[in-house]
């Protein structure tokens, strides 16, 4: 069966809001070449390059204000692998 | 935008090819290049001669040659895409003067598995992805460098944004859309929620 075409003005302008929207306290931990970036949720430029998953992670959840925010890391394919929640309370 | 910013894919559309589909598109359109693929024309169209349509309107073409061989015994190879390939390096040699000027990548799995099999496309720009779509961002936005005199978007921006385009792009989706259904999104919508995620992606700073 042709797959149908889900693409509606709805779902395109809730994604264009996702693009320009910038949490705070949400970092993405990004395989690059074989090092792992943190990098601010919207940004392009990284906090900091590291060695391992784990520094990464770690740098992540250590910056983050209040320690109440989210870090996400990614698959080698950009994919999500999974998410740190961390809240305060 | 006109012939020198079309991009002709030659690339399988099958699910599995699905994650380095996106990546080379994600790429071609950060870069403000136009894709031009076979999938999007109507089936009441010919297909062949909209093939050579692409070819023509397009200074770029991307071949990713690496599912041609059978995947399980008994298969019989598809030779599609090597056609097409042949096709768009036919038409910079024979076509008419515009087409002269004309670049092609050739996108192969393994490395020199295609000089193997397929000796006679040695000296063209032929790069391995090993199946991965970063590997596919890097040489697609390399190769256009190479071909550019002007400032080319490094690798590490568009991969980022790819990430966190993808993160946004699941996300949305899967409010709507069942979950499992995401590899399937056909590629015209694919393309058109990439450019305007792209667009007010860039129209803020970073």
């Amino acid at each position: 069966m042709k797959p149908k075409s889900i693409y509606t003005k709805k779902l395109a302008e809730s994604l264009a809001a996702m693009a320009t929207e910038r949490k705070k306290n949400k970092y993405h931990i990004i395989v690059e070449l074989g090092k792992w970036c943190v990098v601010p949720d919207g940004k392009i430029r990284a906090r900091r390059i590291c060695k391992t998953e784990e520094e990464a992670i770690s740098f992540a959840q250590a910056i983050i204000a209040d320690n109440t925010g989210e870090v996400i890391v990614h698959t080698n394919s950009g994919d999500v692998k999974h998410r740190i929640y961390l809240n305060n309370q | 935008m006109g012939y020198n910013n079309n991009v002709f894919i030659n690339c399988p559309f099958d699910t599995e090819y699905a994650p380095l589909l996106r990546a080379m598109l994600f790429t071609v359109l950060y870069l403000d290049y136009k894709p031009y693929i076979s999938q999007t024309i109507s089936s009441a169209q010919v297909r062949n001669n909209q093939i050579k349509e692409h070819i023509r309107s397009c200074q770029f073409g991307i071949h990713d040659l690496s599912r041609c061989h059978c995947k399980h015994e008994g298969d019989l190879p598809r030779f599609n895409m090597p056609y097409e390939l042949g096709l768009d390096i036919g038409s910079a040699e024979f076509g008419y003067s515009k087409l002269r000027n004309k670049r092609i990548l050739i996108l192969e799995k393994e490395r020199y598995y295609y000089q193997k099999i397929l000796s006679d496309i040695a000296g063209q720009d032929i790069f391995h992805h090993d199946g991965n779509p970063d590997i596919i961002i890097k040489n697609v936005r390399d190769w256009f460098s190479n071909n550019n005199d002007s400032f080319v978007t490094p690798y590490h921006e568009i991969w980022r944004a790819y990430n966190l385009f993808k993160e946004d792009l699941f996300s949305n989706y899967i409010y709507q859309m069942p979950e499992d259904s995401f590899n399937e999104m056909i590629v015209g919508d694919y393309i058109k929620f990439t450019r305007i995620w792209i667009s007010r992606f860039k129209s803020i700073e970073n």
